[in-house]
């Protein structure tokens, strides 16, 4: 028994350590590709680097500052970093009060509301383009930062209201009721005690949509437009392949600037996640 | 300090009538325990009470004040929940302290009614520490504390003690009673634990399929139910019931039915006259199984044929103390509880002799008790 244990916990610590590999070798591959020269990315695979690490000649920041000055990356970060985290604090924040509505309120249609917000989670997206589009030219919201943003809250938030909902929906009422006898109104019930309570599901929340916005290039492209100015990262890059479809340092740079955020979003909240992702499935 | 007055209550949750015409007078610094069987209602009279609940007809007042419409932070009174909810974010000093802060009130006020309040509860090295890091005892406690430090007019309490294992139950038991005798504020508290109510009600109301059966102090129901439910749900191992006739000679009166002949005793008679009037008619005969002993060992009271029967013995069970019966006569089955010097065995034939003074009788058609 013991030994098909010791069997049982390899095998799981072999699969895990292939997976890790499976994503970190190319991750790595970019990074150091990007901090490579043109002649030696072309030339030599970024492992060959492995035969003198320390010999640090062989990196060169180059590729970044072309990157960012020249091809606009640096513009193409800002823009991603202000569509993103405004694309994420909207819909995310609405969906709280949404969903705690839905969640601890009784009111009026309250069930046939939920249900078309359940409905909208199955919309293809696609389908919106032409009307919004249309009126947002209307109202001169096309290419607008305050676009994009009202389009990602609007196709984010039936996910995030659901989600949000089933969170709060399995708190213990008990632990409202407790509030509202202590003399807390419904607002700092929301505050003091809903919110605090919901932070794993907030951050798996936020870590979702923040990973969805930052790497939509189809939203952004239709509702902003590739101009330089608001285009995000996700756009530039697209461009970029085409221009330098042959500068591999060039793009390696590009790639790698656009993974870094992501990344740090996911790190920071990470101990989170795991907790949020199984928020009401099992009794505590 | 404030009393608490229910006038025709009714709760209703669409069709289903959760509490019917609650009448109800809970006077300043009682303790008052409802109790009943899962569903009879008692949870949603406190909660109506509480405000957590709407009110479908009749009117609720603390104090002087009728409260129907007040929501639950305007009626002055503070709730321990059965399963405690504590605010799991936060310190027990803070969860103590939850209800002061909303209500304003001065931060060193709040340190000193936390600080005295734990110290009554005995948590004061606790207030650092979240509630996940208590065990069910220290929690109850806390939730205790919280409701204390508000200083409100009503205490309510919903099975506050069902979570817990039974030593610490008992123990906690006590310790309510002792915190009533101290803060003297108006309780009322919800339990379907009839042990729990009878060791620490001043007043019992007893409820059943949402409505109020009787409210008695604790011997008063025990001895004198008003009806079959109170007289079998009061009481453990519960009222053994059986149909019987009840038969006149003379003066004497007599229960016969099912293998067994008692007559019924004088002093019975003096206190219960309405007994005559049921002279000859079929009756429910009650009688609890501490008022039952085996004939031979019987020291309480004279054992004759007029107040004996004999019956089967079924299940022994010794408890220490005494011996649980569970015996049949004819088709009825019943239990008592004799001294623990009694020799019955399984299988065996034994007398068993009846205090015939603490005989109840019930009327068959409207269950209630002849008096």
């Amino acid at each position: 028994m013991e030994s098909r244990n010791l069997f049982m916990r390899m095998l799981m610590h072999a699969v895990i350590i292939i997976m890790v590999l499976i994503w970190v070798v190319p991750t790595l591959g970019i990074l150091i590709s990007s901090i490579r020269p043109a002649s030696d990315v072309l030339n030599t695979g970024w492992w060959t680097v492995f035969k003198s690490p320390l010999e640090v000649t062989q990196f060169t920041v180059e590729n970044y500052e072309s990157i960012i000055e020249r091809a606009g990356m640096g513009t193409a970060f800002r823009n991603s970093v202000i569509i993103a985290s405004v694309g994420t604090l909207l819909p995310v924040t609405t969906a709280a009060f949404a969903a705690f509505g839905f969640s601890r309120l009784n009111f009026w249609g309250k069930r046939f509301l939920f249900g078309i917000i359940i409905g909208l989670i199955v919309v293809p997206l696609q389908m919106t383009f032409i009307p919004v589009l249309r009126v947002y030219h209307q109202v001169g919201l096309s290419g607008t930062f305050l676009g994009v943003w009202l389009a990602h809250t609007a196709y984010g938030l039936p996910f995030a209201v659901f989600m949000l909902h089933n969170f709060f929906s399995a708190l213990p009422r008990d632990l409202f009721e407790a509030a509202y006898i202590d003399g807390a109104s419904l607002l700092s019930v929301f505050f003091r005690i809903a919110l605090p309570l919901s932070v794993p599901a907030l951050a798996s929340l936020i870590i979702f949509q923040f990973l969805w916005v930052w790497n939509d290039l189809l939203v952004s492209l239709i509702y902003l437009g590739g101009t330089r100015d608001v285009a995000p990262l996700t756009v530039r890059l697209a461009s970029l392949v085409g221009s330098y479809g042959q500068d591999w340092h060039l793009l390696t740079a590009a790639a790698f600037i656009s993974i870094v955020v992501p990344v740090v979003v996911f790190i920071g909240l990470q101990k989170y996640f795991v907790r949020g992702i199984l928020a009401g499935s099992v009794k505590s | 300090m404030a009393g608490v007055t229910l006038e025709n209550v009714t709760k209703r949750f669409g069709d289903v009538v959760a509490v019917k015409e609650a009448t109800l007078e809970v006077p300043d610094q009682d303790f008052l325990v409802l109790v009943g069987p899962s569903g009879c209602g008692k949870t949603t009279t406190l909660r109506m009470v509480a405000g957590l609940e709407d009110i479908t007809e009749g009117k609720i007042k603390i104090g002087e004040k009728v409260v129907n419409d007040l929501p639950p932070k305007d009626r002055d009174i503070a709730m321990v929940f059965q399963n405690y909810a504590l605010y799991p974010h936060m310190n027990v000093f803070n969860n103590m302290g939850f209800g002061l802060k909303l209500r304003k009130i001065p931060r060193d006020e709040i340190t000193k009614r936390v600080k005295e309040a734990a110290k009554l509860l005995g948590i004061e090295n606790l207030l650092d520490r979240k509630p996940a890091q208590l065990s069910g005892g220290q929690r109850q406690r806390v939730a205790l504390g919280r409701a204390i430090v508000r200083n409100p007019q009503v205490f309510l309490m919903d099975e506050p003690l069902s979570n817990l294992d039974a030593k610490l139950r008992v123990q906690m038991r006590a310790e309510l009673s002792k915190l009533h005798d101290r803060l003297k504020t108006t309780i009322i508290y919800v339990t379907h634990d009839q042990t729990e109510a009878m060791t620490m009600g001043d007043k019992i109301v007893v409820q059943n399929e949402g409505v109020i059966q009787q409210v008695a102090p604790p011997l008063t129901l025990y001895n004198e139910p008003e009806n079959m439910f109170v007289a079998g749900f009061i009481g453990s191992p519960a009222m053994n019931f059986i149909k019987v006739k009840l038969r006149r000679e003379d003066e004497d009166f007599f229960v016969d039915g099912a293998d067994l002949n008692l007559k019924l005793s004088s002093a019975l008679l003096d206190k219960r006259p309405g007994i005559k009037e049921y002279a000859n008619q079929d009756v429910i005969m009650g009688i609890r199984p501490e008022d039952l002993g085996d004939a031979q060992v019987e020291k309480e009271f004279q054992v004759s044929d007029d107040n004996s029967f004999t019956a089967d013995v079924e299940v022994v069970e010794p408890l220490g103390s005494e011996i649980s019966l569970y015996f049949k006569i004819g088709d009825i089955s019943g239990i008592a509880r004799v001294d623990a010097d009694s020799k019955a065995r399984v299988g065996d034939k034994i007398k068993l002799a009846c205090n015939t003074e603490k005989i109840h009788l019930f009327d068959r058609e409207t269950e209630e008790a002849i008096k």
